[in-house]
């Protein structure tokens, strides 16, 4: 044994590009961590966590004071733009960037502050929005409502428009601050039309438009919490539940106190998850979780993989998409089922991949795999496979931390700062061409680095059948590929089994519930004060059978989504 | 500054896109051409250019010390004769965090101070603020724009999402970056109405925003009220650079965006068109601070324009692959000379804009394939108007990193006496470096 790590320790250096500086490596793509004074609550928190997670210094961290105020990310402005002013705006690319943390935009854009160039992106943003309006007579009719000349118009506007906007009824000051506003600059180019333009910028880029605005109030069930106000409940539904802010219909409700408590938030959950926004606005979760956008964002190298075009990867993330709405929304099965399923979404690119006929016509057609296909489900496509590799060579650190990070909600730590980044020398070791496991080695001998790899490493081992692209291999440039793999100290072989032992893992049962509500809350669970409330959705979870149109009422009606504890 | 440039735009153009003759500043200088006709010191600029990943060791620093310094293959693009005595660098210093994790190691080499490791980029930043936040708090209180963050390769970091933040830090945040070379220029120099109606409108619209934020201000906590003043601020600031006279300067030419095909950044086509109008910013003096985000840390950035066939994070850990990290490093050196270039071809009364620059080049490691953090490459570039030395390659073995932008901020007036924190930060100058 130790023989062997000599001989591969110098190979290792030299060929793996992931692997050198023996543990650190693949293992810095690891977003770390909580946003600060959120720590913990992030190994899977599970009683099945065998350790390593990131649970250390949790009981130090003290809670962080809830966020109150949530920008908007670009999704949801640009799905609220358009709810607002109708299909076929064009929102502007020029916004705040968002941030992203524990793979959300929902939970990283949380954290942020709108400083002098995100203003001044708004600003603009509003004032093209509200140009695009008037510039087009039907568009304009149908958000302004009445007629500009009219002189009951501009209030009217600025009461029924303001209140969509800003996802509530104006105050009287304020009502009357947007009106002295359109009223002025009508007078000044004397074109009543100018007001109501003007007022639509300002309504567009107030702050209340810009933030979802999580004040609470005191909650009369718990001294110890507050509670989510009727009318906040609204957004908060409809930006999980649609990607935009609520519609008239939902703010009615909300305001005559039907979302104040469990049972109608529940009720009218599950109405709005009938709604056409639901599958794009949920799939907006899906998307984030999976990291759909980084998929077809991804580049190969050409001299290696010439098929490997951005079209081809924008089949991917097509594919991942198809995926969640087939087995999610159209068979209503269990979010678990995304780990298994049969059926694949496959164009001439991807058939190429998959060695399966061509669909001939180019067009994305659903096909149900082989029993001996060796492929299952999310783990088995084209996209989660090259997402996570590198650019000529698979990476099974990379895919052990996309398993871990997505689907069992391990938090990994960075490479620890004392890493020993010296490699033995062994000259008799050079040439001779090695296998992945080979040159993994160091990082399962090495006890700095073993710590972490050994939490990744097992798992991504175990689908090197499968190349930098997501195509099947024999063997890899002509070395036996050992599919031997680790799973909670479980020895498994290939992916059939290490979606098998998935499938059936309560870990990912948990984890799954913990994604939708880090998502949903734009908050990353604190385990002493979240955890009761997690552990208890994710029986309910169980019960439901992972089904999300019965599981999502159930989230949202949840303590755990509708209140949150107070902090000194 | 008291020359009515509004009403003479109005009154001469009445419209956007106003012209008046470069060199901008020419007319308003005394007959020496070293002040404002009333006296005023031509203003200072303070820069930061950051490239992510660290360099090749053996590839970088110079084996000369001295002003006859030889260039190392890294350096090449540097030793050209225009910009070379206007180029210092500073070899032998230690960032003092022991190891590099690239995120933490980029904020203490801006910020002198440490961070706890966070989940989101957005806030994998100190609480301290970055050197050229600090010099913006000085020069950028009388300029048009304050700060200018910018940024060429969006190549980010995997499963991190869109990466557009700079790596300018202020009240614990980065800031956003700009990496559009149109946008930035139709920002910097249309975004200016010459209508007063259209003016007054803005303002109003702004005012009424305000009271918005004010009366939602008052219903949160502490954390969320920081957050609302700091866009109080920015809503007061873009009032107040309505309020500001447009530039006088002659607008350039608006740059087209490159084509960005996803697989090949245009890395050089947008550096050079970005700093085109960054120069043309400075020049006309709408701005004295910024900070280019050339490339990322971690970030897999594809340096095909120097035959390099793998990202330069992966490649940086390959030491098969060595000559491509030097290649990397030199092509993103021939980027920031071209910045240097630009600068030294303004002319500004008797000098040229680079020497009125403190510019503070370096990245996020020493060498990036063993994260170390001591021998940290940093290069300083101008001579802010006579308060530095330059030319020199200066081994300053045994310094923190963090004096030399502490140098830089002492070197442009800055009043402080300390940079960064007690750990991390700086107390001296770099004698080596300041005049």
């Amino acid at each position: 044994m130790q023989r062997t790590m000599q001989r591969h320790g110098r190979r290792a250096w030299l060929l793996g590009a992931a692997l050198t500086t023996a543990c650190t490596i693949d293992m810095e793509n690891v977003p770390v961590g909580a946003p600060a004074g959120i720590t913990g609550g992030d190994g899977d928190g599970g009683a099945d966590d065998d350790g390593g997670g990131g649970d250390d210094g949790t009981a130090e961290a003290a809670p962080a004071e809830r966020v109150q105020l949530r920008r908007l990310t670009r999704s949801q402005y640009g799905r609220t733009a358009t709810q607002l002013l109708g299909d076929g705006i064009v929102v502007p690319t020029a916004l705040p960037a968002d941030a992203v943390d524990h793979h959300y935009s929902t939970v990283g854009t949380a954290g942020l502050s709108v400083g002098g160039f995100d203003v001044e992106q708004f600003e603009g943003a509003a004032r093209d929005l509200a140009d695009q309006v008037m510039e087009d007579p039907a568009r304009r009719d149908a958000v302004v409502g009445c007629d500009a000349t009219a002189p009951t118009c501009l209030e009217q506007f600025v009461t029924s428009f303001g209140r969509r906007a800003f996802r509530r009824t104006l105050t009287d000051d304020e009502r009357g601050r947007y009106v002295a506003l359109g009223t002025a600059i009508a007078t000044r180019f004397e074109d009543p039309w100018r007001g109501i333009h003007g007022a639509m910028i300002g309504l567009l880029a107030s702050p209340h438009f810009l933030y979802i605005t999580d004040v609470g109030e005191s909650d009369p069930d718990d001294p110890e919490r507050r509670r989510y106000t009727s009318v906040e409940m609204a957004s908060r539904l409809a930006f999980f539940l649609w990607g935009h802010g609520p519609d008239d219909d939902l703010l009615d409700r909300a305001e005559a106190g039907e979302l104040a408590s469990g049972d109608g938030v529940a009720e009218v959950a599950a109405a709005m998850l009938d709604h056409p926004s639901a599958r794009g606005g949920l799939g907006r979760f899906f998307g984030e979780w999976l990291g759909v956008e980084a998929v077809g964002a991804q580049a190969k190298d050409p001299a290696v993989y010439p098929t490997a075009t951005p079209e081809l990867f924008a089949s991917m993330s097509l594919e991942l998409e198809r995926m969640v709405e087939h087995v999610v929304f159209d068979q209503g099965e269990s979010m678990l089922a995304l780990l298994d399923t049969r059926t694949a979404f496959v164009d001439d690119r991807l058939a190429a991949i998959y060695g399966m006929p061509a669909t001939g016509d180019g067009s994305m057609v659903a096909v149900q795999r082989d029993d001996d296909d060796p492929r299952a489900g999310l783990l088995g496509t084209a996209g989660v496979l090259s997402l996570t590799s590198r650019r000529a060579r698979t990476a099974p650190t990379l895919r052990g931390i996309y398993v871990q990070q997505r689907f069992r909600c391990v938090d990994l730590p960075p490479p620890p700062p004392d890493v020993d980044v010296e490699i033995p020398d062994d000259p008799a070791g050079e040439g001779t061409p090695q296998t992945m496991r080979e040159l993994l080695e160091e990082h399962d001998v090495n006890p700095a680095c073993a710590t972490c790899h050994h939490l990744v490493d097992p798992l991504g081992l175990a689908l090197e059948h499968f190349d930098p692209l997501g195509a099947w291999r024999a063997d890899d440039h002509g070395l036996t590929i050992d599919d031997s793999g680790k799973y909670e100290d479980e020895e498994f072989h290939g992916m059939a089994e290490l979606v098998a032992k998935l499938r059936t893992d309560p870990v990912v049962e948990a984890c799954m519930v913990r994604q939708l509500y880090r998502y949903a809350t734009g908050h990353v669970e604190v385990e002493e004060i979240d955890g009761p409330a997690i552990d208890a959705l994710a029986t309910v979870f169980a019960d439901v059978d992972g089904n999300l149109s019965e599981f999502v009422p159930a989230l949202v009606s949840s303590a755990a989504f509708r209140t949150f504890a107070e902090v000194e | 500054m008291t020359i009515g440039r509004r009403r003479f735009l109005r009154g001469v153009l009445g419209g956007v896109g106003c012209a008046v003759g470069l060199p901008a500043l020419e007319a308003m200088l005394n007959g020496n051409g070293n002040a404002y006709a009333s006296g005023e010191a031509l203003p200072l600029r303070f820069g930061t250019w950051y490239f992510g990943n660290g360099v090749p060791g053996e590839a970088w620093a110079p084996a000369q010390t001295g002003p006859d310094w030889m260039p190392t293959s890294c350096l090449q693009a540097l030793a050209d004769p225009i910009i070379k005595p206007y180029v210092s660098i500073i070899s032998g210093t230690d960032l003092g965090v022991g190891f590099g994790d690239h995120i933490t190691s980029r904020a203490v080499a801006f910020s002198g101070a440490t961070t706890a490791p966070t989940g989101g980029q957005a806030d994998a930043a100190t609480t301290m603020p970055s050197c050229d936040q600090i010099a913006a708090d000085l020069l950028g209180a009388t300029s048009t724009f304050r700060s200018l963050e910018l940024g060429v390769s969006r190549a980010y970091i995997m499963g991190g999402g869109n990466d557009e933040f700079s790596i300018a830090m202020k009240d614990g945040q980065l800031l956003p970056a700009e990496f559009s070379p149109k946008a930035l220029f139709d920002r910097l120099f249309l975004g200016f109405s010459p209508d007063t109606r259209e003016l007054d409108t803005r303002i109003g619209i702004l005012d009424a925003v305000k009271a918005d934020a004010d009366s939602l201000r008052a219903r949160l906590g502490a954390a969320d009220r920081a957050k609302l003043d700091a866009h109080l601020g920015g809503l007061g600031e873009l009032e107040t650079r309505l309020l500001t006279e447009p530039p006088t300067c002659s607008v350039p030419m608006a740059p087209v965006d490159p084509l960005d095909d996803g697989a090949n950044e245009p890395l050089s086509a947008r550096s050079r068109l970005i700093v085109d109008v960054l120069v043309q910013a400075i020049a006309c003096d709408l701005v004295r601070v910024f900070s280019v985000r050339f490339s990322q840390a971690i970030a897999d950035v594809l340096f095909w324009e120097a035959g390099v066939n793998e990202g330069s994070h992966t490649l940086t850990h390959d030491p098969s692959k060595r000559q491509m990290y030097i290649d990397s490093v030199a092509f993103s050196m021939e980027q920031f000379a071209y910045l240097l270039q630009r600068l030294a071809a303004v002319t500004e009364g008797e000098a040229t804009l680079l020497d009125r620059c403190a510019i503070y080049c370096t990245s996020d490691l020493a060498d990036g394939q063993t994260h170390t953090v001591t021998d940290y490459p940093v290069v300083v570039a101008g001579r802010a108007g006579g308060a530095l030395k330059s030319g020199e390659h200066i081994a300053a073995a045994g310094k923190r990193t963090s004096v030399v932008p502490y140098t830089l901020l002492k070197a442009i007036g800055v009043q402080a006496t300390s940079f960064g924190d007690a750990t991390y930060g700086a107390t001296e100058v770099l004698p080596e470096l300041a005049v």
